[in-house]
C-alpha cells in the first residue's frame, strides 16, 4: 500500500490538480483524505470539502467525502481534540480509506503551517501516517528558488520519507528549462519534474461562476455549462466597446448593468457565452426573450460592476467533477512531465 | 415668509384679473389668454398688460401692473421665462394674491433655481403661484377661461386638475363633445407652489363640483395629498388617472415636468385607501365622472341587468364580477317581480332578459318593476339592436327612464350596442347628458366605479391607531449604531426593537466562539438556529452564515465551523462578533411585513406573503400609516393569499389579529423614530388560533435626520 502525502508551501500551488494527474497516470485503485478541510461545504447540515466530493466523484470512490475530514476551523479541532486524539484519529481515517486500495493520497492544508496549532499539519500527517511526501511548488523563478532553498535549509523532514518536489504551472517552459532547472536541480532537492502552465486549466464554466457568485438566473439555464475564457467589461459607450479586439475573442463573459441593453445587445451580437447583469436590475423582458432566442445565459447579482469584477478575479477555477477534458489533460501532463516511478 | 395666505377661493372666483404678456398679435398665446377670458363670458374687471398699450379684445392695455389702480386677485404671466421673475416681484409687490405663470421653461427643462427663486420672491409677499407651465384656468363660478384653450369648457358639476397641460387642453376639448360640463378645470403643471391638494381646498366644500377628476404624473408631498384626499372623498367622488405606471412610462413621465413617478403599486393601494377612484384611461375616467355626476347614489348593493339579449347579457354579468357588483339572486322574487312583464321564453333569473322582441312599453314595465321594489337598488339595462324598436323611440325610453330613476333615488345605466340607429341614440342621449354607453363593459364599469365610491363613503371613518411604544428607547438604539457610522441595526439590536414593540422573537442568545455557542444551544433547547453576527455581512444567507434546524451538539459544531469558514470566505475583512443561536422556531404560514419611510408618501406600511419567494410572488399590499385597524384588516384581506390565513386542509384559522397588530407597531415605529428608514420582518411565522413570531428582523437607519423634514 503506498501512501502519498501532498504538501505545498503555499497556497493555490495545485495539490488536488496534482493529485488528479498522478491518480490518472497511476491508473490505481486510490484512497482519498484531506484531514483538515479548508475548502468547506455545508448543505442540509452535512459538511465536506470540496476537494473530497471532487476526488470522490472523479473516481467514483465508494467512502462518503464527510468522512475524509476530521474538520475544517481551528475552534472546533481546540474544542474537541487534543494531539494525542488528533493522531489517532488520523491514523483511524486514513486505515478506513485506504482499506481495498492501491495508493491512498492525503492532501495537506493550503500552505505547510496551516493547521499546525491544531496538529494536522503537512509535515505532521506524515509523521503520523508513514508514507511518502511530495511537495508541490508554483510560482514565479524567484519564488521557486525561495521556496526549494526553505525546504532544504529550514524544514525539518526527519523521520520522514520525502520523495521531493513537483514545480506547478511554469510560464515559458522551455525557458525555464534551460535557465533556471540546472540552478534549482543543484540546491539539492529532488525535482519530480517540471509541469508547464496550461492556460486551459485555468478556465470555468458559467454555472461554476454563478454559483460562486450567488447569482440569479434570468434566462439559458440550458446553457451554464459553456466555457468563459474572457471577461469584458460593459462599462464603456457601445461605440468604444466596439472598438475593443477584446470583444472578438472567444468565450467572452460580458458584465454589465441590467439597464444597458445596449450593452447586453453587444454581447449577444458578439456570441457571448454569457450576460453577468449586475445592481439587480432585471432588463426588459423583450431583451430577456432576445438572449433566450440567442441561447445566451443571463445572471443577475446584487452587486455593482466593480464589486462584481473584483469577485470573478478573486475565483480560482477549481476542478469540477464534469471537466472531463481538463481531467484527461492532468493526467497526460503528469505522464508527460513528472517521474512517477521516483514517488512510489 | 409672509403669513398671510390668501384664500384660494380668490384663484376661482377672482374679482379682477390681469394679463401681463397680453399681445395684441392673434398668433401669440398672449391674444388668446386674454381673448378667451373676455369671450368667455367673465364677470369681473380684466386688465391686459403690455408695455405698448394701447387696446386688446376692447379692453384697455396698461403699460405696467402698478399703472393698474384696481386691486387684482389672478394675474395670468404669458411672457418668456427669462422675465417671468420681474414680473412675479412686481405682482407680489402690487399685492396680487395668485400668480397663474403659463410660461414653461423651468424645472422641467432644468432651470429648479429660477423657479425656487420665483416662489420665494411670491410667499415673501403672500402670494401663490399656480404652475409655472400650465395652460391656465378655467371656472365656471365666475365665468372665467384664462387658458389658450381652443375652445370654452361647457359649465357642469365636474372639476378637472391636471399636471399636464397639453393634455388639460385637450381634455377642454373633449369635454365640449362628451357634453361633460366642467365646474373648473385647473392646471398644475410643475407645482411649484399650489398643489392638487392646495386646490382640492377648494374644490371639495364648493357646491358646483360634484366629482373631481385628477390627471398625475408625479407626486411631490404625498403626506399633504394623502390628507387632502382622505378629506376630500368623505364629500365627494374623487377619480384619479396616474401615468407612470410601467416603468418606461415613469421615465417619461419624468421628464415631462421634472417629476418622478413613485412606484405604482404603492400608490394604488393608497389611492383605495384614501377612498380614490382611480382610472386607467382618460375615457374611463370620464365616463365615471359623467355617470357618478348624474347618478343618484344606490340605497343598497343589489343590482338587476335588464337585457334583451342573453349572450350581452351573459357578457354584463361577467364584467360585473370583475367590477365587484352584487347581483340580486333571490330567484322567487325576481320570478314574481319579472315573471308579469317578460314573455314565457325570456328569463327572470337575473339578467332578466324580455327577448328581442322588447321595445318601448316592454323596457319601461320591466324597468318600472326594478324601480319599484324595495330590494333591488341598481339597474343596468342593455340593448342590442333589433328592427322591433327604432331609435327615436329608444331614446325616448331611455329618457323617460333616466329621469324616473333619478327622481326615484336609484342608478340606472345604459348599454346600447348596434348599428347606426344605436349610435345615434347614444350621441342624443351624451347631448342630453344621459350616461349611455355603446360597450357593456363602460357601462358595467361606471356602476362598479359609483358603487365603490359609496362603499368607502358609507363606510364609518377608520380612527387611526398608533401602538404605544417608547420613543426615546428606539432614538437611542438608532443614534448608537449612527455613531458607530453604522446604517443598519445588528441582530441583537433589532431583537431589542422588538421587544420594545412587544412583538414576539424567537429565544436567542450571541455566543462569542464555539463553546458558547454549545453552552446556548443546550440552555436554549434543541432545535436551534445560528446566524453570524457581523456589522460587516448584512445579507446573511447569501454569506452562508446561517445554519437551520440544528438538532445536536454535533450539528451545532459542524454548523459553527461552516459559518466561520464561509463568513470569512465572503468577506476576510469582515469584523465577525460570533454567532447569534434563536430557538428554530415551529412552521407556520409566512408572511412579510415591513414599514418604512416612503420618499415620496412619508411613512408606509406593507404585508403580503413572505418567505424566499417573496421577489417572485410579489403578493404585498400597502397603506399610509397611521391608518385604522379596518384598514390594516382589509390590507391583510387584499392578499391574494389570503385564504392561506383563513386555513386550508382542516387548518384552523391563524392569528390575523395579531399580524394587523405586527403591522400597527411597525407603522408606529417608523412614525416615531425618524432614524429608522426601514424595518422589515420576514419571515412573521403565523400560526392557527394565537401567536405570531418574527423570525427574521432587518431595521435599516436614514442617512439623514428627518427629523426636520420642512425646513
Amino acid at each position: 500500500m503506498n501512501k502519498i502525502i501532498i504538501a505545498s508551501l503555499r497556497k493555490n500551488a495545485g495539490k488536488t490538480t496534482v493529485m488528479v494527474g498522478l491518480s490518472k497516470a497511476l491508473n490505481k485503485k486510490i484512497g482519498y483524505l484531506k484531514p483538515f478541510g479548508d475548502r468547506l461545504i455545508y448543505n442540509k447540515k452535512r459538511l465536506w470539502d470540496y476537494d473530497s466530493a471532487l476526488i470522490a466523484n472523479i473516481f467514483t470512490l465508494s467512502e462518503n467525502p464527510e468522512d475524509m475530514s476530521i474538520g475544517f476551523d481551528h475552534s472546533k479541532l481546540r474544542y474537541m481534540y487534543d494531539e494525542k486524539i488528533t493522531r489517532e484519529k488520523v491514523a483511524e481515517l486514513a486505515a478506513n480509506m485506504a482499506q481495498g486500495k492501491d495508493i491512498l493520497f492525503v492532501e495537506g492544508g493550503k500552505d505547510l503551517a496551516y493547521g499546525i496549532s491544531v496538529y494536522l499539519d503537512a509535515v505532521s500527517l506524515a509523521r503520523y501516517i508513514g508514507g511518502n511526501l511530495i511537495i508541490v511548488i508554483s510560482g514565479d523563478e524567484n519564488t521557486v528558488f525561495d521556496d526549494i532553498t526553505y525546504v532544504k535549509k529550514n524544514m525539518d523532514l526527519s523521520g520522514i520519507s520525502f520523495k521531493g518536489v513537483i514545480i506547478n504551472k511554469i510560464q515559458n517552459i522551455d525557458d525555464f528549462k534551460e535557465t533556471y532547472l540546472p540552478q534549482i536541480q543543484k540546491i539539492g532537492v529532488p525535482i519530480l519534474g517540471v509541469i508547464p502552465y496550461q492556460k486551459d486549466l485555468t478556465y470555468f464554466s458559467v454555472n461554476y461562476l454563478s454559483e460562486r457568485l450567488f447569482a440569479k438566473v434570468v434566462t439559458g439555464e440550458e446553457y451554464l455549462n459553456r466555457t468563459v475564457k474572457n471577461i469584458f467589461i460593459g462599462a464603456m459607450s457601445v461605440n468604444a466597446a466596439l472598438q475593443q479586439p477584446l470583444l472578438k475573442k472567444e468565450g467572452i463573459l460580458m458584465i454589465t448593468g441590467g439597464d444597458r441593453t445596449d450593452m447586453i445587445l453587444v454581447a449577444l451580437d458578439y456570441q457571448a457565452v454569457g450576460i453577468i447583469l449586475t445592481n439587480n436590475v432585471v432588463p426588459p423582458s423583450h431583451i430577456i426573450s432576445k438572449a433566450a432566442e440567442r441561447k445566451v445565459p443571463m445572471l443577475m447579482v446584487t452587486y455593482d460592476t466593480y464589486e462584481t469584477a473584483r469577485r470573478i478575479d478573486s475565483i480560482e477555477p477549481l476542478l469540477t467533477r464534469d471537466d472531463k477534458q481538463k481531467i484527461e489533460l492532468l493526467g497526460k501532463l503528469v505522464q508527460d512531465t513528472i517521474n512517477i516511478q521516483a514517488i512510489i | 415668509m409672509s403669513d398671510n395666505v390668501p384664500d384660494i377661493k380668490y384663484l376661482f372666483e377672482p374679482r379682477a384679473v390681469a394679463v401681463i404678456g397680453a399681445s395684441h398679435d392673434k398668433n401669440k398665446l398672449g391674444y388668446h389668454v386674454t381673448d378667451n377670458i373676455v369671450s368667455g363670458g367673465y364677470t369681473g374687471r380684466v386688465y391686459p398688460i403690455n408695455p405698448r398699450g394701447g387696446e386688446i379684445c376692447g379692453r384697455r392695455v396698461y403699460k405696467t401692473i402698478e399703472d393698474v389702480e384696481d386691486e387684482i386677485d389672478l394675474v395670468s404671466i404669458v411672457v418668456p421665462a427669462k422675465f417671468v421673475f420681474e414680473a412675479v416681484k412686481s405682482c407680489a409687490q402690487k399685492g396680487v394674491k395668485f400668480a397663474s405663470i403659463i410660461t414653461s421653461g423651468f424645472a422641467e427643462v432644468g432651470n429648479v433655481e429660477e423657479e425656487r427663486k420665483i416662489v420665494a420672491c411670491a410667499r415673501a409677499h403672500g402670494m401663490r403661484i399656480q404652475g409655472p407651465n400650465i395652460f391656465g384656468i378655467y371656472s365656471c363660478v365666475s365665468s372665467l377661461n384664462a387658458t389658450f384653450s381652443a375652445s370654452c369648457p361647457e359649465p357642469g358639476s365636474v372639476a378637472i386638475i391636471t399636471q399636464s397641460g397639453a393634455l388639460g387642453l385637450g381634455m377642454i376639448g373633449k369635454t365640449a363633445i362628451e357634453h361633460l360640463g366642467l365646474s373648473a378645470i385647473v392646471s398644475v403643471g410643475n407645482k411649484s407652489d399650489l398643489d392638487e391638494a392646495d386646490l382640492l381646498e377648494y374644490l371639495v366644500p364648493q357646491e358646483q363640483t360634484r366629482v373631481i377628476f385628477m390627471y398625475i404624473e408625479g407626486v411631490q408631498d404625498g403626506e399633504k395629498l394623502i390628507k387632502a384626499l382622505s378629506a376630500a372623498t368623505r364629500v365627494k367622488p374623487v377619480i384619479v388617472l396616474k401615468s407612470g405606471r410601467s416603468a418606461r412610462g415613469a421615465i417619461a413621465a419624468a421628464s415631462h415636468t421634472g417629476s418622478l413617478a413613485g412606484s405604482d403599486e404603492v400608490f394604488d393601494d393608497i389611492m383605495r385607501q384614501c377612498g380614490v377612484l382611480r382610472a386607467e384611461s382618460v375615457n374611463e375616467g370620464f365616463d365615471w365622472c359623467k355617470f357618478i355626476a348624474t347618478s343618484p347614489p344606490p340605497p343598497g348593493d343589489n343590482t338587476v341587468i335588464i337585457t334583451n339579449g342573453g349572450g350581452i347579457g351573459v357578457i354584463a354579468t361577467d364584467a360585473s364580477e370583475k367590477y365587484g357588483i352584487t347581483l340580486y339572486d333571490d330567484a322567487a322574487t325576481l320570478k314574481e317581480t319579472f315573471a308579469p312583464v317578460t314573455p314565457d321564453f325570456g328569463s327572470t333569473k337575473n339578467p332578466i332578459d324580455i327577448t328581442g322582441q322588447a321595445g318601448r312599453t316592454e323596457y319601461t314595465l320591466a324597468l318600472d318593476a326594478a324601480l319599484n321594489h324595495k330590494d333591488m337598488h341598481a339597474v343596468m339595462a342593455l340593448y342590442c339592436e333589433t328592427a322591433v324598436f327604432d331609435s327615436e323611440n329608444l331614446f325616448r325610453m331611455i329618457i323617460e327612464n333616466s329621469q324616473k330613476y333619478r327622481e326615484g333615488g336609484k342608478p340606472l345605466v345604459f348599454s346600447v350596442f348596434g348599428g347606426r340607429k344605436s349610435r345615434d341614440c347614444i350621441n342624443l342621449c351624451r347631448d342630453q347628458n344621459i350616461p349611455v354607453f355603446g360597450d357593456v363593459y363602460e357601462a358595467v364599469s361606471c356602476m362598479g366605479a359609483l358603487f365603490r365610491y359609496y362603499h368607502y363613503r358609507n363606510a364609518s371613518p377608520d380612527q387611526a391607531v398608533m401602538a404605544d411604544i417608547d420613543a426615546e428607547a428606539l432614538e437611542r438604539i438608532a443614534a448608537h449604531a449612527i455613531e458607530q457610522n453604522r446604517f443598519f441595526l445588528l441582530a441583537h439590536e433589532a431583537q431589542t426593537i422588538m421587544k420594545l414593540a412587544g412583538i414576539e422573537i424567537p429565544k436567542s442568545s450571541i455566543a462569542r466562539n464555539l463553546d458558547e455557542a454549545v453552552r446556548c444551544s443546550e440552555d436554549i433547547g434543541y432545535p436551534v438556529v445560528m446566524k453570524v453576527v457581523s456589522k460587516d455581512i448584512v445579507h446573511k444567507s447569501d454569506a452562508g452564515g446561517v445554519a437551520l434546524d440544528l438538532e445536536n451538539r454535533n450539528e451545532v459544531i459542524d454548523a459553527y465551523q461552516a459559518i466561520m469558514q464561509n463568513c470569512r470566505a465572503y468577506n476576510p475583512g469582515a469584523l465577525i462578533e460570533g454567532v447569534e443561536i434563536a430557538e428554530m422556531v415551529k412552521p407556520g404560514t409566512e408572511l412579510i411585513v415591513g414599514a418604512r419611510r416612503d420618499a415620496t408618501f412619508g411613512p408606509i406600511v406593507m404585508v403580503g406573503l413572505g418567505g424566499i419567494y417573496v421577489e417572485v410572488m410579489k403578493d404585498v399590499t400597502f397603506r399610509y400609516f397611521p391608518s385604522g385597524r379596518t384598514e390594516i384588516m382589509n390590507m391583510i384581506k387584499d392578499i391574494r393569499s389570503y385564504p392561506l390565513l383563513l386555513g386550508v386542509r382542516g387548518e384552523e384559522k391563524k392569528d390575523i389579529d395579531g399580524v394587523a397588530e405586527v403591522i400597527i407597531k411597525l407603522g408606529s415605529i417608523i412614525q416615531k423614530c425618524t432614524r429608522i428608514s426601514d424595518i422589515e420582518i420576514n419571515p412573521l411565522r403565523v400560526y392557527e388560533g394565537r401567536g405570531v413570531k418574527a423570525v427574521d428582523v432587518r431595521i435599516l437607519l436614514s442617512k439623514f435626520d428627518r427629523s426636520n423634514k420642512h425646513e
